[in-house]
């Protein structure tokens, strides 16, 4: 007696189990791109014009950035930005006073505040403007 | 770079000297480059520590707090016995060893041999344990002394502040370019002595050049005859010499990294020499 009822609450869970998941994973979409919108301070565009490169950094975090040194292939460079603090949402202009080479490569760093580093390369240097 | 820590000092029974010292070990944000904050282990709350300073034969007693987040050690270059060595797995039978956080440990050996020395933490990951600032000079004068001169320490490190395992920023005693903008003035003429070690992690080795001059290079400072007169002087980790030179003329002299990468990221000065 006892063992039927265990077999046909075992067979009846069966089915409830298989509409939990369903529901769960409907509820999950995984077949959908659920990743959250990336949230970072990057270089958006990088103008070259002789003897300077000028970087548009765009903060797409949620806390204020600061760029305080700019490394550019491995020495710190003198620089000049539009703005001393890059709120959320809004963006900086960085001008690096630099005697860059035609067809030369560049690694740039933006070091803020806390060492934390924003990267961007720049691929056989020519006059204008590229975007990242 | 002229502060030499002598330590509490008395003289015991038999006229040998006692110096002691209190060191703790403790997290603090240290700038590194104008504008860029480090979050830094210290001893003492400085990067360096401070340094040692005693005579070939003197009793040293250090006596450390481990005031930090981690547990650390202080490993002292030098002779002594195993239990006072300050590594992990030697000396926790009476309390040394690696000292967890909150509790306190006495190192105590004699001053021996003499020369230029360090001591660093050797907790265990040691290269970041050094790396995030747990270390300092430890000079052992001989017996006799040393000339008198005008004595400089350059503690040669660097600092990996994004966690990339590659150094953005080289110095000596940590702030990238001070010496730019603060030359170090000596006078012309008179005996300069550069006690210079290398505790840079994460790069095999380091270098000290100066501008229009040349100097003695004591090795490890361990004998009392220059080994070699020459403008540049390479270091592995951890290597140590002493250097003796003379400016006969007045102006601005650079130093640095003959690395260039290093001097372009913040290790390099001048020194300005007056009459």
């Amino acid at each position: 007696m006892f063992d039927r009822l265990l077999r046909r609450l075992w067979l009846l869970g069966i089915p409830v189990g298989l509409l939990g998941a369903a529901a769960v994973i409907a509820y999950a979409r995984p077949w959908h791109d659920s990743a959250p919108p990336v949230r970072e301070v990057k270089v958006e565009q990088a103008t070259l014009r002789p003897g300077a490169i000028v970087l548009v950094v765009v903060n797409n975090s949620l806390e204020t950035a600061r760029v305080a040194q700019v490394i550019l292939n491995d020495a710190f460079v003198d620089f000049r930005q539009s703005q001393a603090t890059v709120a959320p949402g809004d963006a900086d202009r960085i001008t690096v006073s630099y005697p860059w080479i035609s067809g030369e490569s560049y690694d740039v760093e933006l070091m803020t505040v806390t060492g934390a580093s924003i990267e961007y390369g720049i691929e056989d240097a020519e006059a204008g403007t590229q975007q990242a | 770079m002229r502060d030499f820590d002598w330590g509490k000092t008395r003289r015991l029974a038999g006229g040998r000297v006692l110096r002691e010292w209190e060191l703790v070990a403790y997290d603090k944000q240290i700038e590194i480059v104008p504008g860029v904050k480090f979050s830094a282990w210290t001893y003492n709350g400085r990067v360096p520590g401070p340094t040692l300073r005693a005579r070939e034969g003197d009793l040293l007693r250090i006596h450390f707090t481990n005031a930090g987040t981690h547990p650390h050690t202080i490993h002292f270059h030098g002779i002594h016995p195993a239990v006072m060595d300050g590594t992990p797995g030697t000396g926790e039978e009476i309390g040394g060893g690696l000292i967890d956080v909150g509790e306190k440990f006495t190192y105590e050996f004699d001053a021996q041999p003499f020369g230029l020395h360090l001591y660093h933490c050797h907790a265990s990951p040691l290269a970041g344990h050094i790396a995030k600032g747990l270390y300092g000079m430890f000079i052992v004068d001989p017996p006799q002394g040393r000339p008198h001169a005008d004595e400089l320490v350059m503690v040669q490190n660097a600092f990996d502040p994004n966690f990339n395992d590659d150094n953005e920023v080289y110095a000596v005693n940590t702030v990238a370019f001070h010496f730019m903008y603060r030359p170090v003035r000596v006078k012309r003429g008179e005996l300069v002595r550069i006690y210079l070690v290398n505790i840079v992690e994460l790069d095999p080795i380091n270098s000290f050049h100066i501008h229009g001059n040349f100097f003695h290079r004591f090795p490890t400072g361990t004998l009392l005859s220059p080994t070699e007169y020459t403008d540049t002087v390479i270091q592995g980790q951890g290597q140590r010499d002493v250097l003796e030179l003379r400016f006969p003329h007045t102006g601005k002299f650079m130093f640095h990294a003959h690395k260039s990468e290093f001097a372009a990221l913040g290790w390099m000065g001048f020194f300005e020499v007056v009459e």
